[in-house]
């Protein structure tokens, strides 16, 4: 299967905190972290109420209706050329504290559009308090297979808005290494820490896993790391309970292959600025702006190119329930392709439980939602091509 | 004359009495708390991990009925060592102590709160847990 890379909410984290949903996710539902949610997943997902026999264990769902402006044909496979109803998601999950300062998210999904379960996001960590430098702080590293999904800031391609899309609808082809080219067929080993004078860093590297391995993940296989691709980042996180910013700079380089070819292979280098800001206050109104710019050099099939990728979206989100938010999303590429797309996105959603008092928490959680999205531009065609695959997304999404 | 020394003595205690009651006073100079505006302070400084409701514990102990409380009573939840040892009363001078700056009262405890150094929003938030029992 392709990897897919959005979607969680986890009932199981809830359980082991005591806290409801609303306590780490804007919206009271995932993926969207609270300051409080990306300090749980720098302490590597293990803080507890201290009780015993938390089992980390979760599940999640995702339906969905889609509508594109124009049929597409040919329709996507056992599919229709419209108005398609899927199941597009049906996940497990391995996902809370393990052991003193070892914990994990771990995710296993059924794909109803490509018929195929494979592991998904996986991120297992450890994690503990110490000083460093001679300021307090988190010291950590993470073992993963998608490069950003251990990033706390929503603002990095794993876990950036949107948080699903339809598996039925044309898309922007065009992006960079860090946006899901290698997703899933990798592993990486990061080491980060947190201070409490708001530093944040961490450095690694990553590797692909053989075709042996991925056979039995039921992971597509695709371009193969030659030697290893090292992943930095750096920022400056602030938490006043009321508010939190982050602001820092990303990067990653990689030599990508087709697996046991020879000689040299493509090369990608990211860099990138990123930041967010998020009002929380008495939780009542909470407003949130998340970014990130990611400029990428390729020399690919022996031709040099630029590729440039802009995202921002703003989300206001009313008594931890009600939300609404807007993306712009832009790519811009010199290659020979020319694959530029732009365009906008529109979330409406509402989120009925997750919140203390709700019924049956933390084990129901829903979230209700309608999707559109605005092509000016996609793949390099723009006009009435771009606007044919306009997108209206109504969505299901539950976990428990 | 016992008369008289007899007078004179229970006027000293109840002087005596007075001045511990101003001198108590004088060292706890909290301003007045409005409730209301504390359930907004606990919402932004405590909900994520405490609740009100009784019982509900989460990654700290219910703060149900805690101003007045002993310290490190509640039966299930997993106080630290250093908080178990403290042996205090929450009476609101103490949680003015205590939120103000956790660490300087409970050095080894485990609540991950650096502190909220403005008073006028303690006092709030300490009339918003009187309120809640």
């Amino acid at each position: 299967m392709s990897f897919v890379p959005d979607a969680l909410a986890l009932p199981s984290y809830a359980r082991q905190t005591g806290e409801a949903c609303d306590s780490c996710h804007v919206g009271s539902f995932g993926p969207q972290l609270t300051a409080h949610g990306m300090k749980f997943k720098l302490g590597g997902y293990t803080d507890s109420d201290g009780k015993p026999g938390h089992l980390p264990l979760a599940a999640m769902l995702i339906a969905n209706y889609t509508h594109t402006a124009q049929d597409q044909d040919p329709p996507p496979d056992d599919f229709s050329k419209n108005n398609n109803v899927a199941m597009q998601e049906l996940s497990g999950f391995i996902a809370g504290k393990l052991y003193d300062h070892i914990g994990t998210f771990t995710q296993i999904t059924y794909s109803g559009v490509d018929k195929v379960t494979a592991l998904d996001n996986t991120d297992i960590r450890y994690a503990r308090e110490t000083t460093l430098f001679g300021q307090e702080g988190t010291i950590g590293v993470t073992v993963n297979n998608n490069p950003s999904m251990q990033d706390p800031f929503n603002t990095l391609p794993a876990w950036r808005f949107p948080y699903t899309s339809s598996d039925l609808a044309p898309g922007v082809e065009a992006g960079p290494l860090l946006d899901d080219m290698i997703a899933g067929t990798v592993y990486g080993i990061t080491v980060y820490s947190q201070l409490a004078n708001g530093m944040y860093a961490e450095l690694g590297n990553y590797a692909s896993f053989s075709n042996n391995f991925l056979d039995v993940i039921n992971v597509e296989q695709g371009q193969e790391i030659n030697g290893l691709a090292p992943y930095w980042r750096v920022a400056y996180f602030k938490d006043n309970r009321s508010a939190s910013y982050s602001v820092g700079v990303h990067g990653m380089s990689a030599e990508l292959k087709d697996h046991g070819a020879s000689g040299a292979g493509d090369k990608y280098a990211d860099y990138g600025v990123d930041g967010h800001y998020q009002f929380l206050g008495n939780r009542m109104n909470i407003m949130s702006v998340n970014g990130s710019y990611t400029h990428e050099a390729r020399d690919v099939a022996a031709e040099k190119s630029n590729l440039n990728q802009l995202n921002v979206a703003g989300s206001y989100y009313y008594d931890k329930s009600y939300g609404g938010t807007l993306r712009y999303f832009s790519t811009t590429d010199d290659s020979s392709a020319k694959l530029d797309s732009n365009g906008w996105m529109l979330q409406a959603d509402w989120t009925p439980f997750g919140k203390e008092n709700s019924w049956q928490a933390p084990w129901a959680n829903l979230r209700l939602g309608l999707q559109y999205t605005i092509y000016n531009k996609l793949n390099g065609e723009s006009g009435s091509v771009a606007g044919d695959a306009n997108t209206l997304m109504g969505f299901v999404w539950a976990s428990l | 004359m016992h008369a008289a020394t007899g007078k004179c003595a229970l006027l000293s205690l109840l002087l005596c009495l007075l001045s511990s009651i101003v001198t108590t006073g004088a060292a706890f100079a909290a301003p007045a708390g409005d409730a209301g505006k504390g359930g907004d302070v606990f919402a932004q400084e405590c909900s994520d991990c405490h609740s009100v409701k009784p019982g509900k514990n989460k990654k700290g102990p219910s703060l149900f009925g805690v101003v007045g409380r002993e310290s490190a009573v509640i039966a299930d939840f997993d106080y630290s060592e250093a908080m178990r040892a403290l042996k205090a009363t929450w009476s609101e001078e103490n949680l003015d102590a205590y939120i103000a700056k956790p660490k300087a009262v409970v050095a080894a405890g485990k609540m991950k709160y650096d502190g909220l150094p403005d008073a006028q929003a303690r006092a709030d938030l300490i009339a918003y847990l009187a309120s809640q029992k």
